[in-house]
């Protein structure tokens, strides 16, 4: 039953990418964003395709997670478009955005530690009609079927993120990583058909890092879910990405796969060539 | 020794301890909704006497100058009062956690300044009396079918019995799906939104039922003195609110009943004392026995007696 829910519309986000009808799930044009006198997001333009990892790279300050946070309605662009899956996003609190298939995690992971593991997890399960009050005075007790669904669905996430055993412990006494961990789990549990990550990578040891990368490729190839995420790691970058965008000072100078992107020369110019990680 | 400084002649009174009860457990009820506001959901509301009043206000002129009846006045002033609750939330509550506390403190003091000078409607400070004739012949019944002589008795039952139940209903809604979104929006508002949730919807929600409760025990208090005046929803009640608050625990609403009891118990126990002092020096040693167990819980169980340690630690 929950695999069923689950399941279905990813499947059928997979075969648009295949049918090549729609292929960008994700496409915001002239976007701009100031803060004061600072121009943020200066006429950005990007498009995510359809079942892609996509890496969102810059140097600092470049607008990378100004532009995460405007689309997905924590900021209030001044003026642009963005759309996914053909709706438009800009106008729409997070909550209505998080309920379109479109999630996010922070950078600095955003666990609810004083709630245990599993609540965290259950708490981002859609159409929960107990999170009505309406429902708990009309239907005392409908919601419980549904929590059965979530709770077991939420279970076998946490077996395959290999947190199980930490499903009754309070998620502030995790380690950063699987925190981060904890954090990807979360989101699928909303269903996403696009995840925007905010450098997922940052922060963890190297070993937890190769099983959240292991984890975003199986969602990729078995469910269809598509990725964008920010990332400072350029080996994790040209290693794991199939597209690359890279925005300097709020705008998009070079998009492409990873090879043509590190030998774009605007691109070595205003960041891999200043920082020289690449090479 | 310190038996000998307490003057039982009037520590044995039962009359005594059922008035210091019937306060204990409105308070009960007052600070369920401030549980509900600070521990379980991350506002800080400081204006919950504002509902108190209101919801009093209400009753006292629905049935005085509008001839409702009492039974049909608590329900609308209750709804009145949860409509102050929406309207300072809707104007307030996207405002930053301290200013909004600010705002509801400015609130419960505007109400307070309201009901001194709408003298038309609720005659200032001298107050308003007679709206209770119909909880008086009630009360009256109960009173002979328990066949006691103790006038308030009944209000203890209905009070307490009021504040078991309603502790009922708040454990039970907490440990819902809309309680877990209760919680999510005091641990983290960005999380969750990101997870879809209307977080200003659930504050205001929050906010609502706290006034609800909070016009409950204004009830409760207008018939425990059967009387309302301007000077009774001084700020220091919400303040008190928040001693039963600390001493019960945050986040625990069954700590509240406990919290209450011991808070009213110490504030009036301690009027027995027998020493060599003034009246006002006493009344003032009664709230200092008070902060200093307060302290002493600060430092010693900062969690308060059912609050969860690492919740607290964790939340931080």
């Amino acid at each position: 039953m929950a695999d069923a829910m689950t399941g279905a519309p990813m499947r059928a986000a997979l075969t648009d990418a295949t049918d090549d009808g729609d292929r960008a799930i994700l496409s915001v044009s002239a976007l701009e964003l100031s803060f004061g006198g600072v121009r943020a997001l200066a006429g950005t333009d990007l498009e995510v395709r359809r079942g892609s990892i996509t890496a969102l790279i810059g140097p600092n300050g470049a607008g990378k997670t100004t532009l995460f946070n405007a689309i997905t309605g924590f900021y209030r662009a001044d003026r642009g478009n963005a759309f996914f899956d053909g709706r438009p996003l800009l106008g729409k609190p997070p909550h209505a955005i998080a309920r379109l298939g479109m999630a996010r995690t922070f950078q600095l992971t955003k666990t609810l530690a004083a709630m245990p593991v599993l609540d965290n997890m259950m708490l981002a399960a859609p159409d929960q009609p107990g999170e009505r009050l309406a429902n708990l005075i009309l239907r005392p007790g409908g919601w419980r079927s549904r929590e059965a669904e979530v709770r077991e669905r939420a279970l076998e996430l946490l077996e395959t993120f290999s947190l199980r055993d930490q499903a009754e412990a309070y998620a502030g006494t995790l380690s950063g990583g699987q925190r981060k961990l904890l954090e990807l789990a979360r989101v699928l549990m909303l269903e996403p058909r696009l995840i925007l990550l905010d450098e997922p990578m940052a922060g963890i040891n190297p070993a937890l890092a190769q099983r959240l990368l292991g984890h975003i490729h199986e969602l990729r190839e078995g469910r269809g879910v598509t990725f964008l995420f920010i990332e400072h790691d350029m080996e994790v970058v040209m290693g794991q990405s199939d597209r690359v965008i890279v925005m300097s000072e709020g705008r998009v100078i070079a998009e492409g796969t990873p090879e043509q992107v590190s030998r774009d020369p605007h691109v070595i110019d205003a960041y891999l060539g200043s920082s020289g990680e690449a090479a | 020794m310190t038996l000998s400084a307490i003057s039982f002649s009037a520590f044995g009174q039962p009359e005594f301890w059922i008035g210091v009860g019937v306060l204990a457990g409105l308070y009960g009820i007052f600070a369920l909704g401030l549980q509900l506001n600070v521990g379980f959901t991350g506002i800080i509301n400081f204006g919950q006497v504002g509902f108190m009043s209101v919801g009093a206000y209400a009753m006292a002129i629905l049935v005085l100058k509008a001839h409702w009846s009492f039974w049909l006045a608590l329900p609308a002033a209750s709804a009145i009062a949860i409509g102050a609750g929406l309207l300072i939330g809707l104007s307030s509550l996207r405002l930053r956690a301290d200013y909004f506390a600010i705002a509801t403190i400015a609130f419960a003091e505007i109400i307070r300044y309201v009901a001194e000078n709408a003298r038309g409607l609720t005659n200032g400070n001298i107050g308003l009396l007679g709206f209770d004739s119909s909880w008086v012949s009630v009360s009256g019944s109960i009173q002979s079918w328990l066949s006691t002589s103790e006038i308030q008795l009944p209000l203890l039952l209905v009070t307490w019995v009021l504040l078991a139940g309603l502790t009922f209903v708040m454990v039970r809604v907490q440990r819902s799906p809309w309680g877990r979104v209760l919680r999510a929006v005091r641990e983290d508002e960005d999380a969750a939104r990101a997870l879809g949730k209307n977080v200003f919807s659930y504050k205001l929600q929050s906010l609502a039922i706290a006034a609800l409760l909070g016009s409950v025990a204004g009830y409760l208090l207008a018939l425990d003195l059967a009387y309302l005046s301007p000077d009774q929803f001084d700020p220091s009640v919400t303040f008190t609110g928040y001693a039963v608050l600390i001493l019960g625990g945050l986040a625990s609403y069954v700590g509240i009943a406990a919290g209450t009891a011991i808070l009213w118990v110490l504030l009036e126990g301690t009027r027995f004392i027998n020493l060599p002092l003034s009246a006002e020096q006493i009344a003032a040693l009664r709230f200092v026995i008070v902060g200093v167990v307060l302290i002493g819980l600060m430092a010693f169980r900062p969690e308060g007696l059912f609050g969860k340690r690492e919740e607290m630690v964790l939340g931080g």
